[in-house]
């Protein structure tokens, strides 16, 4: 016999699918047994749903508060594209109608499957899928602008694109395929949130747009001098409350990226930490004339 | 951001990369639904359906990826759309009575809950959505909830979901919230 503690975790288990079969059989058997548990269950059937409905909505109306930029053409752009879309059109033949119920194991053998079938069929050459990747991060402004199917017109390029720089053997097509970059996914991985205005302590900030939702100072025994991105936000742990920093931001050729000036030194702010990182120096001489420069003007 | 990167900060919870994969893929997904007979609304709910599904398995942890995330979320589009597709065809031959009591019955339910999560605080709130539809840890939702650690995470979601539970029954019966 189950206590009421036991019932919700039980049942907690069983309606977010963390039951072993056998686990499951003997809950499920218990809820034919005892009408108290099975009321229970079935309110908490509906409560969970209603949460999880909630929380979707909730995201929902996140993720439409995302600004979409208006499409650009890029007619290369088509050629990749086109690579994906032959791609998928193969291996949505193998799926399954109902793919959000089916397991990893289903997708595996429908993807790698044909994909290898698919890189058997495509032409290798290093240098020109190189060139197109470069030629993908110069054009960082440019946006997949097309459905797929149109660029199947384009069935020459588009087995360049596809072609695999890293390794030999025709597998694994897909992941090799140069990635359509945003603005975004240079230099900073946070998409273009407009900007609060960062912290009172930031004074002489140059603007930061499309950076980071904002700055905390977080105080830290064990990071002194330390920073991490997390939930579009920049943490600096360490003593950051008590003496002015600066946050700067600089556009060059490599992309977008964001320094911190700290008692005259300057700090690089890697885009890509998500884990607590020591803060380093700036040494780059080119790096630090440009970064000189911003703070001129 | 590799895929890699975008999954690992999925897991932890960290909605940013919600954000960033859905304008990094928009185009491409909504596209393909219109280039299909949909309409721009109808393409953006598609791809938001399937997006917040990709994010629900990837942020529990469930999730081992073989292929790029945009030919997964691909695919997940296309299955939803060609399904919607068949929804509709099959409710213009048939009446739609039915379904107009349901939905209203849901929106009262979601009211009912949102003024119960409210009363209980944006703390309790957040805790039941990231454990019941993110499905996150309990450790990454002390990470991401400033807790001391994973332990303290779960008391507080305990505590959280029986005020929840006993709010909702007390101030309405159990025979309207089941039907």
């Amino acid at each position: 016999m189950f206590s009421t503690e036991d019932y919700n975790e039980k049942i907690d288990a069983y309606l977010k699918g963390n039951l072993s079969p056998d686990e499951a059989k003997v809950f499920e058997s218990k809820l034919h047994s005892d009408p108290a548990l099975k009321s229970e269950f079935l309110f908490q059937q509906s409560l969970l749903a209603d949460i999880q409905a909630s929380r979707k909505s909730e995201l929902k109306a996140r993720l439409n508060n995302i600004n979409i930029p208006a499409e650009k053409p890029a007619y290369w752009k088509y050629a990749v594209l086109a690579g994906i879309a032959t791609t998928i059109f193969v291996a949505i033949n193998y799926l399954p109608d109902n793919i959000l119920k089916n397991d990893k194991a289903e997708i595996k053998t429908a993807t790698s499957d044909k994909l290898e079938n698919l890189g058997k069929g495509v032409a290798f050459d290093k240098s020109e899928a190189e060139e197109i990747e470069e030629e993908d991060k110069a054009d960082l402004q440019a946006k997949p602008t097309e459905a797929p199917e149109e660029a199947k017109s384009n069935p020459t390029e588009s087995k360049k694109v596809v072609s695999n720089p890293e390794k030999d053997s025709g597998k694994e097509v897909l992941p090799n395929l140069p990635d359509v970059h945003t603005p975004e996914s240079y230099g900073n991985d946070h998409v273009g949130k407009d900007v609060e205005t960062p912290d009172h302590n930031l004074t002489k900030t140059k603007q930061i747009n499309t950076t980071v939702a904002g700055v905390e100072v977080v105080k830290s025994k064990k990071h002194k001098f330390h920073y991490q991105y997390f939930d579009n936000k920049l943490f600096l742990y360490g003593d950051f409350d008590t003496k002015t920093y600066d946050i700067l931001e600089l556009n060059n050729s490599k992309g977008q990226k964001l320094y911190l000036k700290f008692e005259s030194n300057y700090y690089e702010l890697q885009p890509d930490r998500t884990e607590i990182s020591k803060l380093e120096i700036v040494k780059n001489r080119e790096t630090l004339k440009e970064l000189e420069e911003i703070q001129k003007k | 951001m590799t895929d890699q990167e975008i999954l690992d900060r999925i897991k932890k919870g960290d909605e940013s990369a919600l954000d960033f994969l859905y304008k990094k893929n928009y185009r491409m997904m909504v596209n393909m639904i219109i280039k299909n007979n949909g309409s721009e609304e109808e393409a953006k709910d598609i791809y938001q359906e399937a997006l917040l599904a990709f994010w629900q398995k990837a942020a529990s942890g469930k999730l081992e990826m073989t292929s790029k995330i945009s030919t997964f979320l691909y695919s997940i589009c296309q299955n939803l759309w060609r399904k919607e597709l068949d929804r509709k065809s099959r409710l213009s031959n048939e009446e739609k009575d039915g379904i107009v009591t349901d939905s209203q019955d849901l929106e009262e339910r979601a009211k009912l809950l949102n003024m119960c999560l409210n009363d209980l605080g944006e703390t309790c709130k957040k805790i039941l959505f990231y454990f019941y539809y993110d499905d996150l840890s309990m450790d990454d939702i002390a990470y991401k909830m400033g807790f001391a650690n994973a332990d303290t995470a779960k008391t507080k979601k305990y505590k959280c979901k029986k005020e929840l539970d006993k709010l909702i029954k007390t101030r309405f019966s159990t025979q309207d919230f089941l039907d």
